[in-house]
């Protein structure tokens, strides 16, 4: 393993290691503007050149691979040099755009021009013009003149998603990022480019000019579009979802998201914050305690004349949920149905053929509580011998089939988050907290259990699905559980890792940013060590925190 | 070099008020305040009166508390500066030299030398009205009136002065980090030399009308009695202070800004009482008068603000013309200023005392915790000892001279 120095400080790295890696391991910071850890290295902005003992000239660091008793340089005066000639290259046609720019406080240009420069203009010239607000597709908006020329987001369509749309045309000051004729950028992944843009060359259609970025409250969660579950960041503002961006993780999304899951949050906007009780004059809007209550009377009726209960659930509850609601089934003695979203098209890279975001634990937990479940086909034959209905968080689409189906039982409670045919079919309907707004984990596809964060603050006429169900379990049998609706979301899925042997020896404390993978063979598979530890690269954004080193002399 | 005020003549020093009548019925409790006009609406005095005779006082401050430090942890370092104006709002531009000068020291940033000195005179202009304010109320809270209107009148001729200079009278923001919002207005030394004159003329008359005068000697004389001893245990400065013979002033004996190439006395006085108090603001409003002269002859030309876009905002045709400018506009005003993570204390020499800022920084472009020495605070800790076993009338030239302001007690 080469020994390389750098600032003084030495240390050794596996062969192949650029300059940029080593440094970051002993806690220096390169800046780059091109370099991005999940592309390839194009080593066009020159903004990483830093000073190595032996060579004439100053040499990328993202490029350049350490050598056996390398010795580097970071912060020599000509290195600084180097970086202010670097930044006033890249200001010099830059717009004057900060104040309508959707990037400005999170812009990487800001922040390299403030730490590393901060010197004047010196331009005597016009600034070269170019098109401003030009759509490459549906999702991405180029303003040409913002553009620094990395060309991060032409390696991402090149190497990423591989439909290599965008490209660079022109030369010099006159470079322009531009798809070619009749190409428009339209990939599942498009809005990806927005996200690694170090400036705010490329913006999002959705989330432009919608909110200045330090008014966002940013909150770590999980996509819940599909079975996937990539992990993410909501930026949300006032409790309302303004975008949600990908957060890095290694085992799940790498640093990239789709642009379907960008979108999943949208119904959150208008979700139910209220349900309905029929009433005498029609169905009257109810919050959730009040169709509880309803439902409970039902269930109560139900325990005492042993007519038939039926239980339909979604694949996109949460763990506990799903626990908590299969706990339910099995001590009422009714029968379950997971009712799945119907399929869609999936990929190679990160959408999942499954558009629920919880079929891996749903799957496990009912098997493992109840033995055996009933799909959308069984509650259809079943509907006749049905007195009590109720549907969690609908999952399938509610067909003529299924609709007919409902039709012949007495009693339908449906649980939403969102107003559907589901609801329209339902007697009683309670409104559901949305996953976003509440605690929980979720399995992914691939095995990893991660936790929502509760990004958002949940409606308080609105109900978790598993405190609904605890709220229930009392009416619903005699049979004692081991949780209340006092229960926690923590408490219960350490409970439910005790009782379903998939999730056997996980705890919630544990499961941390990244989540972890269910045991494979009884054991599981030792944690990550946390993104910010040397191996891994920390996510490519740049941090909301202040930082700026400080040449200024503190007081006496 | 300081400098003892003329002795009060022997016969009627002595005086003060040693009332030795029996007590003749039961202790009295009344509240004086906070809706009394010689408590500013700020202050209660809950009062154990025997006769006329103050047995015991319990005093009640924060009626105009708004939480000063605590909001200026909400802000970034340079939004902090329009709060400190509410804190001595008689004085406001020495709270806010005082502020950034706390910041800057922090942040290791030196201001120009024409900045330096310009600080200097608008805190003298400030010290002048601060005393001017007090020797007016107190002479109108002992029932004169044509004292207070001439002290009030030199006041008003001083205010347009420093709202030509700043754009307000009161609420003046004018310093900045690194320097100042503005250079001083064309002329602005003719204006003011001239306004100084007339309030100097106010100033005879006033002390004709008091200095001598039989009701204010008795009235002043005697009362408020304070010690030495008692005023260093309890933390007085300024005028309190210095009233009882302490030789104590920052400007003088911690010089900040150039006060210690100006030249200068320290006005002290001989008993610490009403009178002395009196006299030192009377003689401190010259002395100051003197400073101000000699910094309009020493002061430099040149910048007024540092030239580093890390501390002062870039000039204005620059944020509009060119990115970088921009960029750095942007970023001072929605990050904040980079002071690095450490503490500082600066003092100032306040119209009342020691005036200190704290501030503590964690790097975040955020105050972590400013807090405010204010001298008024100090004082009413004093207060009590100086009211008790006294009369009740006492109290008002006694809370009068202390002068205490509000805004600066209830941070």
């Amino acid at each position: 393993m080469p020994k390389v120095t750098i600032d003084g400080q030495s240390i050794e790295v596996p062969a192949g290691t650029t300059v940029l890696r080593a440094a970051k391991q002993l806690g220096i910071d390169i800046p780059v503007f091109c370099y991005h850890p999940g592309l390839s290295i194009a080593a066009n902005c020159r903004m990483c050149l830093v000073e190595i003992e032996k060579s004439p000239k100053p040499l990328p660091g993202c490029y350049t691979e350490v050598g056996e008793g390398m010795v580097v340089h970071t912060q020599t005066e000509r290195v600084k040099a180097t970086q202010k000639a670097v930044l006033e290259f890249i200001l010099l046609n830059h717009p004057v755009d900060c104040p309508i720019c959707d990037q400005a406080g999170e812009c990487v240009l800001q922040e390299h021009y403030t730490t590393y420069s901060l010197q004047a203009s010196r331009l005597m010239h016009e600034k070269v013009g170019k098109p401003k607000a030009k759509p490459l597709g549906p999702n991405v908006i180029l303003d040409a003149e913002r553009c620094i020329v990395c060309t991060r987001c032409v390696r991402f369509c090149e190497e990423v998603t591989k439909t290599c749309e965008l490209t660079v045309e022109s030369r010099g000051e006159h470079s322009e990022i531009t798809t070619p004729e009749g190409v428009e950028l339209n990939n599942a992944y498009s809005q990806s480019v927005v996200d690694i843009c170090p400036v705010g060359a490329l913006t999002s259609r959705q989330f432009r000019f919608h909110r200045r970025v330090w008014f966002l409250d940013m909150r770590d969660s999980l996509c819940t579009g599909c079975g996937r579950g990539c992990s993410v960041r909501v930026d949300s503002h006032k409790n309302q979802v303004e975008r949600l961006v990908p957060r890095y993780n290694p085992d799940v999304n790498s640093y990239w998201m789709c642009d379907d899951g960008r979108k999943s949050l949208d119904g959150l906007k208008d979700g139910l914050t209220m349900g309905w009780l029929p009433g005498p004059d029609g169905a009257r809007q109810a919050p959730a305690a009040d169709g509880l209550r309803a439902i409970g009377a039902w269930l109560q009726e139900q325990k005492t004349s042993q007519s038939g209960l039926g239980i339909g659930l979604s694949a996109s509850l949460s763990n506990e949920d799903l626990y908590a609601w299969a706990r339910l089934a099995k001590a009422a003695n009714a029968k379950a149905y997971l009712l799945p979203r119907a399929p869609w098209q999936g990929d190679s890279l990160l959408r999942t053929d499954d558009r629920d975001c919880n079929t891996a634990g749903a799957k496990a937990i009912l098997t493992s509580v109840l033995g055996s479940y009933g799909d959308a086909d069984a509650l259809i034959g079943d509907a006749g011998a049905l007195e009590v209905l109720l549907v969690v968080d609908h999952g399938a689409d509610c067909d003529s089939e299924l609709r007919e189906a409902l039709s012949r039982v007495p009693k339908v409670g449906v649980f939403a988050s969102e107003a559907s045919e589901w609801t329209q079919a339902a007697s009683v309907v309670v409104p559901l907290t949305p996953l976003q707004a509440r605690e929980g984990t979720l399995t992914n596809v691939a095995g990893w259990v991660q936790r929502l964060q509760q990004p958002l603050k949940p409606a308080v006429t609105t109900v978790a699905a598993h405190m609904a169900a605890a709220t229930l379990a009392p009416a619903a049998s005699d049979v004692a559980m081991d949780f209340s609706d006092k229960t926690r979301p923590a408490e219960l899925f350490d409970r439910l890792a005790g009782a379903v042997v998939e999730f056997k020896g996980l705890n919630y404390a544990e499961i941390g940013d990244l989540g972890r993978h269910l045991p494979e063979d009884g054991t599981l598979a030792p944690r990550r060590p946390r993104v910010d530890g040397t191996p891994q690269w920390e996510p490519d954004t740049v941090a909301p925190t202040f930082k700026r080193p400080f040449q200024l002399r503190r007081g006496a | 070099m300081s400098a003892n005020l003329p002795t009060a003549i022997p016969s009627l020093s002595t005086g003060g008020h040693k009332l030795t009548a029996e007590r003749q019925g039961d202790l009295m409790t009344i509240n004086m305040g906070p809706s009394h006009p010689a408590t500013h609406g700020t202050v209660k005095f809950l009062l154990t009166l025997d006769g006329e005779m103050v047995q015991d006082v319990d005093i009640h401050i924060g009626y105009l508390h708004r939480g000063f430090e605590k909001m200026s942890e909400q802000g970034t370092w340079q939004q902090v500066l329009p709060y400190t104006d509410r804190l001595n709002y008689v004085s406001p531009l020495i709270n806010n030299v005082g502020y950034v000068l706390a910041v800057e020291k922090l942040m290791g940033v030196q201001c120009t030398p024409r900045t330096t000195w310009i600080r200097m005179i608008i805190s003298e202009v400030a010290r002048i009205v601060d005393h001017f304010t007090a020797l007016a109320a107190g002479a109108l809270e002992l029932g004169g009136f044509a004292p207070f209107l001439l002290g009030l009148e030199a006041r008003e001729t001083l205010y347009p002065l420093v709202e030509e200079l700043t754009g307000a009278r009161l609420t003046t923001s004018y310093t900045r980090i690194g320097g100042l919002r503005a250079d001083l207005p064309d002329d602005y030394e003719k204006h003011l030399m001239e306004g100084i004159d007339k309030a100097l003329f106010c100033l005879e008359k006033m002390g004709g009308l008091l200095t001598k005068n039989r009701i204010f000697y008795d009235r002043m004389i005697g009362t408020g009695p304070l010690s030495k001893e008692d005023a260093i245990s309890s933390g007085c400065t300024g005028v309190m202070l210095r009233s009882t013979g302490v030789d104590w002033d920052l400007r003088k004996h911690q010089p900040y800004l150039a006060y210690d190439q100006v030249d200068f006395d320290v006005i002290i006085g001989h008993q610490g009482d009403n009178y002395d108090r009196f006299l030192c603001r009377i003689e401190e409003i010259h002395q100051s008068v003197s400073i101000i002269k000699q910094c309009f002859k020493k002061m430099p030309g040149g910048p007024i603000n540092v030239d580093d876009w890390h501390v002062v905002l870039p000039p204005k045709h620059a944020v509009y013309n060119t990115i970088e400018g921009m960029i750095a506009h942007f970023k001072l005003v929605i990050d904040g200023h980079g002071v690095p993570a450490g503490e500082a204390y600066q003092a100032v020499e306040g119209g009342n005392g020691e005036l200190g800022f704290y501030v503590v920084s964690q790097g975040n472009g955020r105050p972590f915790r400013v807090h405010v020495r204010a001298p008024c605070f100090y004082a009413m800790g004093i207060v009590k000892k100086m009211i008790v076993g006294h009369l009740l009338s006492d109290i008002i030239p006694t809370f009068d001279a202390l002068n205490m302001i509000g805004g600066e007690v209830d941070r």
